[in-house]
């Protein structure tokens, strides 16, 4: 025991001793500290600042009039469900499916303070008045299309004959077309026909007290459809009604005439309002994630498939409505009436009536959705979404009801494709905005995650830098080993002399770490705990302490011989010395660099792929764009640490590497190469490994986001496998071009 | 016609303890196609002269001129070229890169510098005049020390520079082998017309030399000539 002590206190004084005219290699070693310290407190400050920043963007839209919205599961789609989003077309596709008996449950739960149902009564059916001017008489064809599309077949066509009395009486009859007669009396021209057209608006029962709220949640969600205009075509039939028959189809029986169009006006039609089958949306989880959804045709008819059929039911419009309807609206809250039929586009052409209104039409289950007002959920913290969670889950509990939290919900773009069974591909698609849920929880913990991730391997780097520092001066220690061996020192000694020398070398630079942590701790609260710091400093004394000690000591134990040369002068030497530790040096160095180099490029691989799906599911929102607005700053640092302390390890490794090869850079200089060939030799060496490394580092970020989230996107997929090992090379290229640079500068000034 | 021309070459360098005199107002010529050898003392800067030669240093006074030029003029590219054409060297301990074969080390010098085909064939040639014709693809460290100096003898030679420059060629080989290396040097030298300038300690390798320098502390002290041409 006493003899152990007595080897250790031998040990230290010899390993201090040893320090003398050695001091300088504190400062590598304390630069890596330092690294890791700064990156490690680097992090957890950006973290802090990009938490604040997260938070102050989350609590300026997180609640918007309503917290829950509450509809009947029918009314929710399996895209919906999986996703977490809100269609908004199913607010106007659900008549009914929520009880009063229900809606009283709801408002028994604790916390809620404002119930406010609502209901999708159908549609209504407009009728658009176009009166066009004729200046004098004969046959002809009036064409109208709705927003201008003249080529999809929707056009509505009418043949109107301007004739008087006398030849209207005489005119011959034709059965197979639709034509209207104008009379003239005493020829007075001109004379004014007034096309109709068909439109359809939505009609929706809500509380008069709430009206405004509701129209506001209603219809926020729904996309802003370019304005609705209907365009007029008008042709002269060349000849006589009798010749219109065999003239329909030939271009050249019509001359195109310029009339004056008065203005548009609007009545509505019938008596009775028309409900449409719901949209079915389908999506895997690829399109999910990229916001694309399908529409699935509900069926087919004469004109091709219909994407939303018109349910058997036709409910009579109460009294009163009609008058409400006519002349007031305009023509940008119409809807083309072919449309709805077919495609899901939504306008604001919405109109309200009183919710007891629409509860006589809907019947016993009438309300197609509940608002819901909660108190105690004022601000975006863990309690309001703990109270929102568990009364939602309560609603669920009580009604069977599906709820969904909107706080913290944003919205989204989302990508509608309307396939057409007979064509390949999608015929049409259209932009739609959905709410996405839980997006400010998602941001949260995608940008903590993110953070920890970084903090992970950016320790990794650290130390690595710090491990690279250990082999550095474990190099430069050999020849000391060796003849400490030869002098008669024991392996285990030699081993408690080189930790101490480790110990002794570290030690300043872990207490200023140490100190610096605790001071920065009073200066600024940091985001880690101590406990972290302290653990990775004590992780980055014992990485260098085992590297110098492991280096410092490879290959001595059975050295009988007088010193020999180390490092690659054994290569250059006569060639038949023991090589394996040098190359084992040699390639602990290189492992260094490829794993420096493989996580830098994982780290930047990984953070494209974690920031892409990030847009994909969460940027796409408003609010999540509003953070990366404000998190871009602190990201960017944060990659610019990252990749710095990728830089300083992969150019230690270098430097480490150049060390063992300055022999074979001092003969290529004797033997005639110039400075520019050592130097491209030197970075294709470097550069070359470096692409390996890359690719590497590439395919282990795409296992890894495949495992968390998704496979990636093809494209963005090749641009990583193309970008990654050139990446690689330009980091190795980066951090070799100096040391090249000092090394080749020493080979070219070398003396025998 | 003089290869090399050494007039009046001083030499110094510092250390802690002052200033070393390595050379002292040296004058050296060697004819064209001659073979020298230089033998002396250590320290006496036998080395150093070989240095100045293969313009791998500089004198502080004086010059040293090969083939007619200075080499106190030569820099950067010219300098290169100089080292590529101009000298070959040979070095006691080879000097071999460890990772290269044989054929490649023999290649080495010129390999940023002339088509990669013709080089190899000129090595091929090479190694085969110096006996290793079978042994092309090994590596040095499967190659005896006689070998390895073969082959770092066929790489000085790669570029048929006029020059010849060998530090203690068999200081690290055996008798036999030595002497081995040393008659295949002093054959190739004269087949091709070559200038060999040779340090040695070993009297008896001097002995192959046309003429035996002797230096001590610096300077020349007897030139005498070994075979009467």
């Amino acid at each position: 025991m006493r003899h152990h002590f007595f080897l250790l206190l031998k040990s230290l004084s010899f390993a201090l001793w040893s320090l003398r005219r050695r001091t300088g290699q504190i400062v590598p070693v304390a630069i890596s500290f330092f690294l890791l310290m700064g990156a490690i407190q680097l992090i957890g400050t950006l973290h802090n600042v990009s938490s604040v920043l997260v938070k102050q963007q989350i609590a300026r839209s997180w609640r918007g009039p309503y917290d829950l919205l509450i509809r009947p599961p029918s009314a929710v789609s399996e895209p919906e469900r999986r996703a977490g989003w809100v269609d908004p077309q199913s607010l106007l596709e659900t008549y009914g499916g929520i009880s009063q008996q229900q809606v009283n449950s709801i408002s028994a739960i604790a916390h809620i303070v404002q119930v406010v149902p609502f209901a999708t009564a159908g549609w209504q059916v407009v009728n658009v008045l176009l009166p066009v001017e004729f200046i004098q008489k004969g046959v002809y064809r009036v064409s109208a299309a709705w927003n201008g599309q003249w080529k999809t077949g929707n056009v509505i066509v009418r043949y109107v004959d301007v004739t008087d009395l006398a030849h209207l009486t005489n005119e011959v009859q034709l059965p197979d077309l639709d034509v209207q007669h104008l009379v003239t009396r005493d020829d007075t021209m001109p004379v004014v026909f007034t096309m109709t057209v068909q439109a359809i608006q939505a009609i929706i029962g809500v509380p008069a007290s709430q009206q405004r709220m509701l129209s506001q949640a209603l219809l926020e969600n729904l996309a802003p459809t370019p304005a609705v205009f209907i365009s007029l075509h008008v042709e002269r039939l060349q000849s006589e009604l009798s010749s219109l028959t065999g003239c329909i189809k030939q271009a050249d029986c019509w001359k195109t005439q310029q009339v004056r169009q008065d203005t548009v006006s609007l009545q509505s039609d019938g008596v009775q309002m028309l409900r449409y089958s719901q949209t079915r949306y389908a999506a895997s989880p690829q399109q999910i994630a990229a916001g694309e959804l399908s529409i699935v045709a509900s069926g087919s008819d004469a004109q091709g498939q219909l994407y939303r059929v018109l349910l058997p039911e036709y409910v009579p419009i109460p009294i009163h409505m009609e008058d409400s309807v006519s002349g007031e609206l305009s023509m940008h809250a119409l809807l083309p009436f072919s449309m709805p039929q077919r495609l899901p586009i939504m306008t604001n052409a919405v109109r309200f009536i009183p919710l007891e209104q629409a509860c006589a039409i809907n019947g016993e289950r009438c309300y197609s959705g509940v608002y819901v007002r909660l108190n105690g959920v004022e601000r975006y913290s863990q309690q309001s979404l703990d109270l929102l969670q568990a009364t939602a889950a309560s609603i669920v509990a009580n009604t069977g009801l599906h709820v969904d939290i909107l706080d913290g919900s944003s919205l989204r773009e989302v990508l509608i494709s309307i396939v057409d069974s007979a064509h390949e591909g999608p015929i049409a698609s259209v932009q739609s905005m959905w709410r996405a849920v839980g997006v400010a929880v998602q941001i949260e913990h995608g940008v903590d995650g993110l953070q920890a991730m970084l903090l992970a391997f950016c320790s990794m780097v650290c130390l690595l830098a710090i491990g690279a520092a250990g082999i550095l001066v474990g190099t430069g220690r050999r020849k000391d080993a060796l003849l400490l061996r030869q002098v008669g020192w024991q392996g285990h000694v030699l081993v408690t002399v080189f930790l101490f020398d480790g110990l002794a070398l570290c030690g300043p630079a872990c207490l200023l770490a140490a100190g610096w942590t605790m001071l920065s701790e009073r200066m600024w609260a940091g985001s880690l705990s101590s406990l972290v710091i302290y653990m990775l400093l004590v992780a980055g004394a014992l990485v260098y302490c085992c590297s110098l000690v492991l280096v410092a000591n490879a290959g001595v134990g059975d050295s009988a011989e007088g010193p020999r040369p180390y490092g690659l002068q054994r290569y250059l030497g006569n060639g038949q010395g023991n090589s394996s530790q040098a190359r084992q040096v040699k390639m602990t160095i290189e492992f260094a660099r490829g794993l420096a180099l493989i996580s830098a490029i994982f780290l930047i691989a990984t953070g494209y792929l974690l920031i892409s799906s990030f847009d994909r599911v969460l940027i796409v929102t408003i609010l999540g764009r509003q953070v990366r607005e404000a998190l871009e700053g602190s990201q960017l640092v944060l990659l610019l640490v990252m990749v710095s302390a990728a830089l300083l390890t992969i150019g230690l490794c270098a430097k480490l590497l150049l060390q063992g090869r300055r022999e074979e850079l001092q003969l290529l200089s004797m033997v005639g190469w110039e400075r520019r060939a050592v130097m491209l030799r030197i970075m294709w060496d470097n550069c070359s490994p470096a692409l390996g490394y890359g690719e590497i580092g590439v395919l282990l970020a795409i296992a890894v986001a495949t495992l968390v989230a998704a496979f990636p996107p093809l494209l963005m997929l090749l641009s990583l496998l193309i970008c990654g090992p050139l990446l690689g090379a330009l980091l190795a290229g980066l951090a070799t071009i100096g040391v090249a640079w000092q090394e080749t500068g020493r080979a070219f000034r070398w003396r025998w | 016609m003089e290869m090399v021309v050494c007039s009046q070459v001083h030499y110094s360098y510092f250390t802690g303890a002052g200033e070393v005199e390595v050379l002292r107002g040296l004058d050296l010529m060697v004819m064209q196609g001659e073979h020298i050898a230089i033998i002396g003392p250590s320290g006496a800067g036998k080395t150093t002269l070989l240095r100045l030669c293969a313009a791998l240093d500089w004198s502080k006074v004086g010059d040293v001129f090969i083939d007619g030029g200075s080499t106190r003029k030569l820099h950067g590219k010219d300098l290169a070229r100089f080292r590529r054409e101009k000298v070959g060297l040979v070095f006691q301990q080879f000097s071999l890169l460890p990772m290269l074969s044989a054929l490649e080390n023999v290649m080495l010098p010129l390999l940023p510098y002339s088509s990669r085909h013709l080089l190899r064939n000129r090595a091929s040639s090479l190694l085969e005049e110096v006996g290793l014709g079978e042994r092309l693809e090994h590596y040095p460290d499967q190659l005896s020390g006689g070998e390895q100096q073969r082959v770092a003898i066929a790489r000085a030679l790669v570029a048929a520079p006029p020059l010849l420059l060998a530090d203690e060629p068999t200081g690290s080989l055996d008798s036999v082998t030595g002497q081995q290396v040393m008659t295949l040097l002093d054959g190739l030298c004269q087949e091709h017309g070559y200038t060999l300038v040779v340090v040695t300690h070993d009297v008896g390798m001097a002995a192959m030399a046309d003429r035996i320098v002797h230096m001590v502390d610096g300077s020349l002290e007897v030139a005498q000539a070994t075979c009467q041409t």
